[in-house]
């Protein structure tokens, strides 16, 4: 009995010494274990130097975006940065470290990798889709008007709003603008079109070319107003009058993609119109983005 | 059995006391101040008024004045969420030690000072502030010693103070100027206090004197009674009669005169200023917390959330000696139990092992019974850490016990322990030190460091204290009265750099939210998931998104600061 105690005794003395070794190995040589900042430049001399027209870069982790950015912002814009998707990028540089993957390569191509270090480079390529119209983009060409309750504008029933440079609106009781949005804690590049209590608000486009399908992203900006508000949002579609969309947008949704097929309407210019408005409409800022794809 | 403790422990004692408080304030010099201790400065100062009026009433004869309505109003009305103790103590330590230089910065105190302060002048104003913190921690540790060396062996003790201090998060808050720490070291004192009291009739009234303190430090010492009584029952079973009830009457009696005492905004209108007291803590509101990549800021909360936060937060060598340290004594207690199934009441025993383990698992299980918001990471639970120390001490001391069992040579029997416990402790200090001075980022080897730690999608951290980090590189790059975005950062703690020369004073503070991000030319982020919106806000004021400075915690992004482009 004695002897197996002791046995014990010996293999767990033994166990937690080699536990204490490593791990006080592992944290006195944590530092060596970090990309340090020339990694990253030799990194981003790389990208920059294949960079083009239409490439994404993408980092990964995700929590390395910042870290990314710093070496790289110069070729990140503010609309790369709040991307709804990678549809539209025909090459995406991957800037990774950690053995890290960016979702945006998920089924692309690798055509080139490289090691800086700590630091990994790898080009994909992969479809991309054509974007004929990005409303976004065109957000100063839409109209914006109100009407009373639900109704849809008719022409006499409308309130119009103002339209600032950025460009925004000032609506009798909101704000719209074109923005980046933070929706289910991303950056997301659109439109904030916050509900107006017993009023609802429309996005009028002209002359806009359609292509095969529409794709349409909403959510709830703002971690305050999902924390404070559960109301939902009713988001529509009307293309030249006819809804082609009716979408009910909750917290929990996230950036949520609708796809519509616009075959039939391909090649011709079109009024596109958003309607969005709510019954419960506390802290209810709806964000969206849109696009007309071939 | 208790080991009556000799002079030699007394001077180990000391000499971890000595250690511990060293370690702390010399920390403290590198560690960024943090928004609530941005309140507690301000308190601390306005608190410190009330007392100098006293002594100044008093020594006109006209000690009545202090105690007006409208004097304590004045003296104690500002952050009473809280009881007074710590930044009463804040207040004094700051008046006695700071280096003044208050006249010449006007503006920075929640004071206006016409004459420089008579004082010793040894510490600057921040380290002055933070003292008590550091010596009631630094008291932790030596009595944290003095229980495991008392029930058990001195390397238990040692070991024991060693970890409870040499935890990452615990150690943080031991560096600064709130409450966090300052109640986990009370917490340890009452307990102390009331396990000598079972058997020392004079450790009952001080058990009631330390009770009313813990009380007055934060609400957590409100659920101490919860855990002593059902040890105490525990008690009168195994020694088939009841032990002394003199530390529950004292803590009912003088704890509440202590605690009374210590807060004077409760000398009038006490029921509903205790009752608004109760109620900010039991409605208080949800902020935020990023816990396995969701951002949690209403209730449910996720129940395993303090044990998930102790286990990848602790070091794990001293996560692993807790867990052996509890099952050896439940072993060596049903051993006992087992080897003497006849024996009569065990009139010796103090239950040592049971209030260690209990007093471990308690702080944690308060969240887990009151469905508390899990706000503040692993603060509102650092009470287990010395107590998960105490276990950890408990198989050190078996280990070494078994090791050195009966045939071993003595020359093995002599270098074991402390061989063993240098070695233990090892990964603790290095873990502690490699955290410092962003431990909030900070997750163990088993979540993987700081990088494994937002791999998981853990809380990067809160309160706006890395700032500090930031301040050189304003200092060479932010052009004269340049206008700032401080984000989560408050303009107490600014004001504080300002008074330390760390800050220049012609940086503007631009204010909060959208207004101040648009006014601003430089701009920054502190990192947490819900704070994500502010980078975008800035992206879209200044038209960037290339940052001009990250700074990292072993590569993990804990503030980002973006100037506007020049036109």
């Amino acid at each position: 009995m004695k002897e197996r105690a002791s046995k014990f005794a010996v293999a767990a003395a033994a166990l937690v010494a080699l536990l204490a070794l490593v791990e006080t190995a592992v944290a006195l040589t944590a530092g060596a274990r970090v990309a340090p900042a020339s990694d990253w430049d030799a990194a981003a001399a790389e990208v920059r130097a294949g960079f083009g027209p239409g490439d994404l870069i993408a980092f990964a982790p995700a929590w390395a975006d910042q870290v990314g950015r710093a070496h790289l912002g110069d070729l990140v814009t503010v609309e790369m940065a709040g991307r709804s998707d990678a549809d539209r990028y025909a090459r995406v540089w991957e800037v990774s470290i950690r053995g890290s993957h960016a979702p945006e390569v998920a089924g692309a191509r690798l055509v080139k990798e490289s090691r800086h270090g700590r630091v990994r480079v790898a080009l994909y390529e992969k479809p991309a889709a054509h974007v004929v119209w990005d409303f976004t983009a065109h957000a100063d060409e839409a109209r914006v008007t109100q009407t009373p309750g639900t109704s849809p504008p008719t022409g006499g029933n409308e309130t119009p709003c103002y339209a600032d440079p950025g460009p925004s609106w000032r609506c009798p009781g909101s704000r719209l603008e074109r923005r980046t949005l933070e929706i289910d804690y991303r950056p997301r590049r659109g439109i904030l079109a916050p509900a107006e209590s017993a009023r609802a608000t429309h996005l009028a486009f002209t002359e806009v070319p359609l292509g095969a399908r529409l794709v349409v992203y909403a959510g709830i900006h703002d971690y305050y107003a999902r924390k404070n508000g559960s109301g939902l949002v009713d988001l529509a579609l009307v293309v030249d009058g006819k809804e082609l969309l009716a979408a009910r947008v909750a917290n929990s949704d996230g950036w949520k993609r609708y796809e519509i097929d616009t075959r039939a309407l391909a090649g011709g210019r079109h009024t596109v119109r958003f309607d969005l408005g709510a019954t419960d409409p506390a802290w209810r800022n709806l964000g969206f983005h849109a696009e007309a794809r071939q | 059995m208790i080991r009556v403790l000799t002079r030699a422990d007394r001077r180990l004692a000391g000499a971890v006391f000595v250690v511990a408080l060293l370690a702390l304030f010399a920390g403290g010099r590198t560690q960024g101040n943090s928004r609530d201790e941005g309140y507690y400065f301000d308190a601390a100062e306005l608190y410190w008024s009330y007392y100098g009026d006293l002594v100044e009433n008093t020594a006109r004869l006209q000690p009545t004045k202090s105690f007006t309505r409208a004097a304590i109003e004045r003296g104690f009305g500002y952050n009473h969420e809280h009881p007074a103790l710590m930044k009463s103590l804040f207040g004094l330590s700051w008046r006695v030690f700071h280096k003044c230089h208050c006249p010449e910065q006007p503006g920075r105190h929640p004071l206006g000072y016409a004459k420089k302060h008579t004082t010793l002048g040894l510490l600057d104003e921040e380290a002055a502030l933070r003292l008590p913190t550091n010596v009631l921690v630094a008291l932790m540790a030596m009595l944290v010693y003095l229980l495991g060396a008392a029930a058990w062996s001195r390397a238990a003790g040692l070991v024991a103070a060693t970890l409870a201090v040499a935890a990452p998060r615990l150690f943080f808050d031991a560096q600064l100027a709130a409450f966090d720490a300052p109640i986990a070291a009370m917490w340890v004192a009452v307990v102390y206090a009331y396990w000598r009291a079972l058997d020392e009739r004079e450790w009952g009234w001080r058990c009631g004197v330390i009770f009313g303190l813990a009380l007055a430090t934060k609400h957590n010492a409100f659920f101490l009674p919860a855990v002593l009584g059902p040890h105490w029952l525990f008690v009168a079973w195994q020694r088939r009669r009841l032990p002394p009830f003199r530390p529950f009457i004292y803590m009912a009696t003088l704890g509440v005169a202590v605690y009374l005492l210590c807060w004077p905004w409760l000398w009038f209108d006490t029921v509903h200023r205790f009752r608004e007291y109760v109620s900010f803590h039991v409605n208080h509101v949800y902020y935020n917390m990023e816990y396995f990549g969701r951002n949690y800021n209403k209730p449910p909360f996720p129940l395993s959330f303090p044990y998930a936060m102790t286990a990848l937060t602790l070091p794990v060598t001293t996560l692993v000696l807790s867990a052996l340290g509890s099952v050896m004594l439940v072993r060596d207690w049903l051993a006992a139990r087992r080897d003497n199934p006849n024996a009569a009441a065990d009139t010796g025993t103090r239950a040592t092992g049971l209030l260690v383990g209990i007093n471990a698992l308690f702080p944690m299980a308060i969240l887990t019974v009151t469905r508390a918001p899990i706000f503040g990471a692993t603060k509102h639970f650092h009470a287990s850490i010395p107590f998960l120390a105490l276990l950890a001490g408990y198989a050190v001391h078996r280990l070494v016990l078994a090791l050195s069992d009966g045939d071993a040579p003595i020359s093995r029997r002599r270098w074991l322990a402390p061989a063993l416990a240098v070695l233990v402790c090892a990964p603790a200090a290095a873990e502690t030190w490699r955290s410092h001075p962003y431990a909030l980022t900070h997750y163990n080897l088993l979540a993987g460091g700081p990088a494994g730690g937002a791999d998981l999608g853990m809380n990067r951290q809160f309160w706006g204290y890395p700032t500090l980090g930031i301040l050189p590189w304003l200092g060479t790059h932010a052009r004269a009265g340049a206008p700032v975005y401080w984000h989560d950062t408050n303009q107490a703690q600014l004001n504080m750099y300002v008074r330390e020369n760390r800050l220049r004073p012609d940086i503007v503070n631009t204010g909060l939210e959208e207004p101040g991000v648009r006014a601003s030319d430089i701009a920054m982020v502190i990192h947490e998931k819900h704070f994500n919106k502010y980078e975008y806000w800035i992206w879209d004021f200044y038209g960037t998104a290339r940052p001009s400075l990250v700074l990292d915690d072993e590569g993990v992004p804990i503030v980002t600061v973006y100037e506007r482009p020049r036109k």
